[in-house]
C-alpha cells in the first residue's frame, strides 16, 4: 500500500518538465518518431493513395492487358514439405502467366523427389537442384540465370500467398517505370501458435508493415522482404542478382537504390509466413537479421554516406534514419538507463513502472489506431489485442538485448560470417573480399 | 542289302553321312540310326543341323548328329544341336552306342502332345532333352536372335524374330512344373515387339529429342553467381572468369565449385537437369521409358521329375489357357443379357441404362508401355468400375478401349458416371502422370431402346462424333 501511495505521489508531483526529463526517451524517440510522424505520413499516404488511384488503375489495366511473363523464384533448402501447398497457392493466383522455378539448395531430405514430381506433373516449370549446398543467394541466382520472365518474384517456400498477391505486387511497376523492386506485405500466419508468434504478428503488422508503408511513402524504404519481393528482371540482372547472405534481401534493395531504381512497398500484396514459435528460435533469427544491418549498412554499403559517383541524398537519408533508429538509439537507451540510475536512483522503480504503463498504453493505442490503415486480413486484430501490452517487454527488452548482442558481435567479431545459415565456403570467400 | 555310298555302318548301326545337301531325302533318312555331317562349311553344318533338329518327325529330329573332322564353327548354337565330334569314320565305334541309347530311350516316349499353341514344339525339345540324359536347355548369346539369346533346341522351330515366343513357351513349361529354371541373365525387351536390341538414350523430358548437351554448373563463392560453365569461359583465355564480379576463378573447392549439371535441348531449347532415359527398339522403332520396359529372365532349364514323367506317361494337364478376367462378360453373353434386360425393361418401368465408356487415346498408352500393361490397366479400370456396380450390373470390354456397362436401377446416372470417370482419371493420374487419358461416356436408358445392337451402335456413334 505504501508503494502505491508513493507511486501516486510521484505521478501527482511529476509536472511537465520533470515528466520530460524522466521520460524523454519515450517522448522524443519513441512516441514522436513511431507514432506522431508515422500517423502524419499514414494520413498523407491515404490522401496520396486516393490521388494515385486513377493512375494505379491504369497501371493495373496495362498489366492485365499486356500480361507479361513473370518468373516465380523459390530457392530453399529442405523445403520440400512446403512445396505442394505453395504451388497450390500459386495455382490459385489471379495472375496466371507465370514461369515457376524451384531451386533446391543441396537438401538432404525428400525435397528433390517432391520437386521432380511437381515438375513432372507440370505444377512447376523448372526444378533445379544443386547437389552441393551453396547458400540461398546462389540458389536464387541460379533461378535468375534461367528465368524468362520480364519480372522476377522471389518467394519463400514456407509462405502462403493471397490469390491476388502476385497481381498486386506487379502493378507498381506499371505505375512508375523507374521502380526496380517492390516488396510485398508479410503477415504472420501462425499468430495463435504461441506468445512468441502472437507478439511477432503484432510486430509484423505494426513496425514492419506500417513502418514500410511510411518509409515507402517517404522514399526511404530499404528492405524488400525475402519472403515476397518482385523485381524487374533487367534491373536484377544489372546488379548481378543476390550477393552472399545473410541479409540478402536488404542488400539487394540497397543495390537497386544505388543504381537509381526506386524501391516500393505494396501493402495490398499479402503473404503470410510462419514465424518462429519459440523465443529461442526467434532470438536466433533476429541475431542474424541484426548482424546483417551492421555488415551491409555500415560496411558493405558505407559508400552511401560519402560523395561517390553513386551518391544520392535519398539513400543517404534512408541509411541515416536506419542507423539512427536501429543502432544509435539502441545504445542511447543504455545511456538513458545509466542517466536514470545515476541521477534518479530513488525514483527508479516509479520511472520503470511509469515507462511500462506508458509503453503499454502507447502500444495498445497505436495498435488500434493504426488498425484503421490495415487493408486485409483483419481477423487477427481482436485475437492479438490482449497481447499488445506485452509488446513493451518484447520490443523494449527482448529485441533490444538481442540487437545489442548482434551489433557488438558484428562490430567486433564480424560474426555474421560464421553464421551457418550460409555455407562456410561462401562466407569465407565473402569475408576475404570484405563483402 | 544294297547300302548307298553315303551310308556308314558300324555293327548294326547305320549312319547317314551328309556331305551334299542336294542328296537329302528326308523320308529315306528316317531309316538311319544317326547322321554324320562331313563338311568344313560352317554355314552348311548349321543349316543341316537346324533342319534335322527342326524336322517335325521324331524319327529324324531325335537322331544323333556327329560332326566329322574338326570344322571351325562360328555359330555356338550348333554345339547344342549336335551330339559330338569324330575325327574319322574309325571313331564311329565310340558314338554308335550313344546313337543306340538315343533310340532306346526314344521308345519310352509317350506320343501325347501338350495342349496349347506351343505344345508340339515343347514336346520336340523335351523329347530331345529326355533322350540325351542330363542335357540342359541352355541359352546362347546370339546377335541374330531378336532377343539376343537363342535356345537352339527350341529355336530351330521358330524364326529368328519369333524368339520371344521361345521364352513364352519356356515360361509356360516352368509354370507347369515341367522344367526347373536356373537363372542366367535378365534382359529388358521392347514392349511392342519384345525385341531385345534397345538403344538406351538420354533425351529431353519435353520434346524427347536426344539432341541435348550437358554442362557443369559453376558456383563462384565470393559473389554467389552460379551458371553453366560456358558463362565463365572466355574466348581468348583458358582461365575461368566470373561474369558477375569479373574475377578469375582459381581453385575448385576454394573459390568455386561445380554443384550440379544442367542440360540444354538443342531441339526445343528447354533447360532441365534430369534427363529422361528412353529405350528405342532397333527392331520396331518403338520409343519407351526405360522404367516401363518389360523384363524377361533368361534361364537354363532342366527337366523336372514331373517333366520326365510327362514325357514317358503323357501330359496330364490342360495346357495353355487364355487368361480370362472373370469380371468381364464376353461380347456374346453381354449382348444376350442386354437383350433380356431390354425386353424386361419394356414391361416394367425401371431405371436401367446401357453405358459406353470410350478411352480415346489408349493407343498412345499401348505405344509407350506395351500391350501387356494396357491390358493390366484395363483390368484395373474394370475393377474400379465393378466395385461401383451392383451385383446385377455387368460389363464387357470391346477392343481393349471401350467398356460397355449395363447399370440397373440407377438414380442420377449422369452424376454417377461423372464420379466413375473422375475415379478412373485419378487412378491414371496417380500412377502414370505423363498420360492424360481422354475418356468419353454416353448412355441410353433401356426403356428407350429397341434392340441391343442398335443401342450400342447409337452410343458408339455419339462417342466417336463427340
Amino acid at each position: 500500500m505504501n508503494l502505491i501511495s508513493e507511486f501516486y505521489s510521484f505521478i501527482s508531483n511529476v509536472g511537465i518538465e520533470k515528466f520530460f526529463r524522466y521520460f524523454y526517451f519515450f517522448v522524443i524517440f519513441e512516441f514522436f518518431r513511431f507514432f506522431i510522424v508515422e500517423l502524419i505520413v499514414l494520413l498523407y499516404w491515404v490522401v496520396a493513395k486516393r490521388a494515385r488511384r486513377a493512375a494505379m488503375q491504369e497501371a493495373h489495366f496495362e498489366l492485365m492487358n499486356r500480361r507479361p511473363l513473370v518468373t516465380i523464384v523459390i530457392p530453399g533448402r529442405n523445403e520440400g514439405k512446403h512445396l505442394f501447398k505453395l504451388v497450390e497457392s500459386l495455382r490459385n493466383q489471379t495472375y496466371t502467366n507465370m514461369q515457376i522455378i524451384v531451386v533446391d539448395d543441396g537438401s538432404d531430405d525428400e525435397t528433390p523427389v517432391i520437386g521432380r514430381n511437381l515438375q513432372r506433373r507440370g505444377y512447376i516449370d523448372l526444378f533445379l537442384r544443386n547437389d552441393v549446398r551453396g547458400g540461398k543467394s546462389s540458389a536464387a541466382n541460379l533461378a535468375i540465370r534461367y528465368a524468362r520472365g520480364e519480372f522476377i518474384v522471389a518467394l519463400d517456400a514456407d509462405c502462403d500467398y493471397l490469390p491476388d498477391a502476385i497481381e498486386r505486387i506487379l502493378v507498381p511497376f506499371f505505375y512508375d517505370k523507374n521502380i526496380g523492386g517492390v516488396g510485398g506485405s508479410v503477415q504472420v500466419f501462425n499468430y495463435d501458435d504461441s506468445i512468441a508468434s502472437a507478439l511477432q504478428a503484432i510486430e509484423y503488422f505494426d513496425t514492419i508493415s506500417i513502418g514500410r508503408i511510411v518509409s515507402s511513402e517517404l522514399g526511404i524504404y530499404r528492405v524488400i522482404s525475402g519472403a515476397f519481393g518482385a523485381f524487374r528482371r533487367d534491373a536484377i540482372e544489372k546488379i548481378g542478382g543476390w550477393d552472399v547472405g545473410p541479409g540478402m534481401d536488404g542488400d539487394i534493395s540497397v543495390k537497386l537504390r544505388k543504381l537509381g531504381y526506386k524501391v516500393k512497398f505494396e501493402p495490398d500484396a499479402l503473404c503470410r509466413t510462419n514465424a518462429p514459435s519459440t523465443f529461442k528460435k526467434l532470438a536466433r533469427q533476429r541475431l542474424r537479421w541484426d548482424k546483417s544491418l551492421i555488415r551491409f549498412r555500415l560496411r558493405k554499403h558505407s559508400d552511401v554516406f560519402f560523395p561517390t559517383r553513386t551518391f544520392m541524398w535519398i539513400n543517404f537519408f534512408s541509411f541515416l534514419e536506419n542507423i539512427t533508429y536501429n543502432v544509435f538509439l539502441n545504445f542511447k537507451w543504455y545511456f538513458y538507463l545509466g542517466d536514470m540510475l545515476i541521477n534518479f536512483m530513488s525514483f527508479l522503480p516509479f520511472i520503470f513502472i511509469t515507462n511500462i504503463i506508458l509503453y503499454a498504453t502507447y502500444n495498445v493505442l497505436k495498435y488500434l489506431i493504426f488498425g484503421i490503415f490495415r487493408l486485409k486480413k483483419r481477423d487477427a486484430i481482436i485475437y492479438l489485442l490482449p497481447y499488445t501490452p506485452l509488446m513493451v517487454f518484447y520490443f523494449g527488452y527482448f529485441l533490444r538485448l538481442i540487437r545489442t548482442r548482434a551489433y557488438l558481435q558484428e562490430f567486433f567479431f564480424k560474426a555474421s560470417y560464421d553464421d551457418n545459415w550460409n555455407p562456410a565456403k561462401s562466407s569465407r570467400a565473402a569475408k576475404q573480399l570484405g563483402i | 542289302m544294297n547300302i548307298p555310298n553315303s551310308v556308314v555302318t558300324v555293327g548294326k548301326i547305320n549312319f547317314y553321312k551328309i556331305n551334299d545337301r542336294i542328296a537329302f531325302m528326308w523320308n529315306a533318312l528316317m531309316a538311319y540310326d544317326g547322321f554324320i555331317i562331313d563338311s568344313s562349311n560352317a554355314i552348311f553344318i548349321r543349316t543341316v543341323a537346324r533342319e534335322i533338329r527342326g524336322h517335325h518327325q521324331p524319327e529324324i529330329y531325335l537322331k544323333g548328329i556327329f560332326l566329322m573332322g574338326n570344322p571351325e564353327l562360328t555359330n555356338k548354337a550348333v554345339y547344342s544341336l549336335i551330339d559330338g565330334f569324330i575325327l574319322s569314320e574309325e571313331d564311329l565305334n565310340m558314338v554308335a552306342s550313344r546313337s543306340q541309347d538315343y533310340f532306346l530311350r526314344s521308345l519310352d516316349i509317350h506320343p501325347s502332345v501338350p495342349r496349347g499353341v506351343y505344345g508340339p514344339i515343347i514336346k520336340k525339345a523335351f523329347d530331345l532333352l529326355y533322350t540325351r540324359q542330363n542335357k540342359v536347355l541352355a541359352p546362347i548369346r546370339d546377335t541374330h536372335s531378336i532377343i539376343g539369346y537363342n535356345f537352339p533346341e527350341l529355336s530351330v522351330s521358330f524364326d529368328e524374330n519369333e524368339e520371344p515366343q521361345v521364352l513364352d513357351a519356356l515360361e509356360w513349361a516352368e509354370k507347369e512344373g515341367l522344367v526347373w529354371p536356373d537363372f542366367q541373365e535378365r534382359i529388358y525387351v521392347c514392349n511392342s515387339c519384345s525385341g531385345g536390341f534397345l538403344s538406351i538414350r538420354e533425351v529431353c523430358p519435353h520434346c524427347k529429342s536426344s539432341n541435348i548437351d550437358g554442362e557443369d554448373l559453376v558456383h563462384h563463392f565470393p559473389c554467389a553467381y552460379i551458371g553453366p560453365l560456358s558463362d565463365f569461359q572466355m574466348e581468348d583465355s583458358a582461365v575461368l572468369n566470373c561474369p558477375k564480379c569479373n574475377k578469375d576463378l582459381h581453385h575448385i573447392g576454394v573459390d568455386y565449385d561445380k554443384p550440379s549439371v544442367i542440360n540444354h535441348c538443342n531441339n526445343c531449347d528447354s533447360i532441365f537437369q534430369d534427363v529422361y532415359v528412353k529405350a528405342k527398339c532397333m527392331n520396331c522403332e518403338s520409343d519407351m521409358d526405360v522404367q516401363y520396359l518389360k523384363s524377361r529372365n533368361i534361364n537354363s532349364y532342366k527337366l523336372t521329375k514331373k517333366g520326365r514323367q510327362s514325357i514317358t506317361k503323357g501330359y496330364s494337364y490342360e495346357g495353355i489357357e487364355e487368361q480370362i478376367d472373370v469380371t468381364l462378360q464376353s461380347m456374346e453373353s453381354f449382348i444376350a443379357l442386354l437383350r433380356y434386360d431390354i425386353i424386361r425393361e419394356s414391361r416394367e418401368l425401371g431405371e436401367d441404362a446401357l453405358t459406353g465408356i470410350y478411352f480415346e487415346n489408349l493407343n498412345e498408352f499401348a505405344n509407350q508401355f506395351g500391350d501387356f500393361r494396357r491390358q493390366s490397366l484395363m483390368r484395373e479400370i474394370a475393377l474400379i468400375v465393378q466395385q461401383r456396380l451392383n451385383d446385377l450390373d455387368y460389363i464387357c470390354l470391346e477392343q481393349s478401349n471401350l467398356l460397355w456397362i449395363v447399370i440397373h436401377d440407377v438414380n442420377k446416372i449422369e452424376k454417377a458416371l461423372e464420379n466413375l470417370v473422375k475415379d478412373i482419371k485419378e487412378l491414371i493420374d496417380r500412377n502414370i502422370p505423363t498420360i492424360k487419358l481422354s475418356i468419353i461416356f454416353e448412355y441410353n436408358h433401356l426403356k428407350a431402346v429397341s434392340s441391343a445392337e442398335a443401342c450400342m451402335i447409337d452410343l458408339k456413334r455419339k462417342m466417336l462424333v463427340e
